[in-house]
């Protein structure tokens, strides 16, 4: 934008969108909450299985260029069951904030060892909660490593464009 | 981060290192124009959208595999081309003295590129 008159023009072009959107996220704070988890035993595990299941079914390396094709097959398989897994052992998770955040932008497995990444926008009143409730899942998954961090001001949910819905992923 | 803002963590010290570090630093995935670096920062570039494109071509690969789409013949033919793709790959990285991790680029709210 050129000017000041361009801002404010962009700004009553838009004004329904910003009001609807401060307006949600009034009164709120959003927090990061990150989990970690040792995910190398797990992708052995099922690296192990991927390569049984392959011998039995005749899976095997023939030649380098077919081998090398069948290795990334398994690899993309074994990718595929881990994803579905961690989602089986992030939901609990999940299902214990659901009360508590009035949105969230989750991500799973955004690294190796990081199963998920989220980002809660909670009412001021319920931070105590909502810490409470981090507390409590760390003890109820001690093989979990978990970071809760805040309060930001509500970066991730500042886009006008955004549908304004009670309860977004 | 700043320390006043985490309120809980049972990450142990020196665990997950890797993963914290990446947490914290995006600068490592920014590419570097510097005048006197500017043929590392654009090896980066190149190579980096090299890998994407490479992993693009292996995803329709396993694709078409899984798909029972290609012959045995082509099998080969396509395993042996991204293996030396790969390869090569490898070696570029080393010449220009670059990680796996390097090749990367932070779309900010989109995520990492790779």
């Amino acid at each position: 934008m050129n000017s000041e008159k361009d801002v404010s023009d962009m700004l009553v072009k838009n004004h329904d969108a910003f009001f609807a959107n401060l307006l949600f996220v009034d009164g709120k704070h959003e927090f990061g909450l990150k989990v970690m988890c040792d995910i190398e035993s797990i992708v052995a595990t099922l690296e192990e299985q991927a390569c049984e299941k392959d011998t039995a079914s005749g899976m095997t390396e023939t030649s380098p260029g077919t081998g090398y094709i069948w290795s990334k097959v398994r690899k993309h398989r074994c990718n595929e069951v881990l994803m579905s897994h961690v989602e089986k052992l992030t939901e609990p998770v999940l299902d214990r904030l659901s009360h508590i955040k009035s949105a969230s932008k989750i991500r799973i497995m955004t690294s190796r060892n990081i199963i998920l990444e989220a980002a809660l926008l909670v009412e001021k009143r319920k931070k105590k909660e909502l810490i409470e409730t981090v507390e409590s899942l760390m003890h109820v998954y001690p093989g979990f490593n978990f970071m809760l961090t805040g309060p930001w001001p509500p970066y991730n949910f500042t886009d006008a464009a955004m549908p304004i819905l009670p309860c977004y992923e | 981060m700043n320390e006043n803002k985490i309120l809980l963590n049972s990450i142990p010290a020196g665990k997950f290192e890797a993963d914290k570090g990446k947490m914290n630093d995006i600068s490592a995935s920014r590419i570097n124009v510097l005048p006197g670096e500017a043929d590392h920062g654009l090896a980066k570039l190149v190579l980096t959208l090299v890998e994407l494109i490479r992993k693009l071509v292996e995803k329709q690969a396993i694709r078409r595999v899984e798909g029972g789409t290609l012959s045995e013949d082509e099998i080969e033919r396509i395993g042996e081309t991204l293996m030396k793709l790969e390869l090569k790959m490898e070696e570029l990285k080393i010449v220009f003295n670059l990680r796996d991790e390097d090749l990367n680029l932070n779309l900010g709210p989109l995520g990492d590129l790779l």
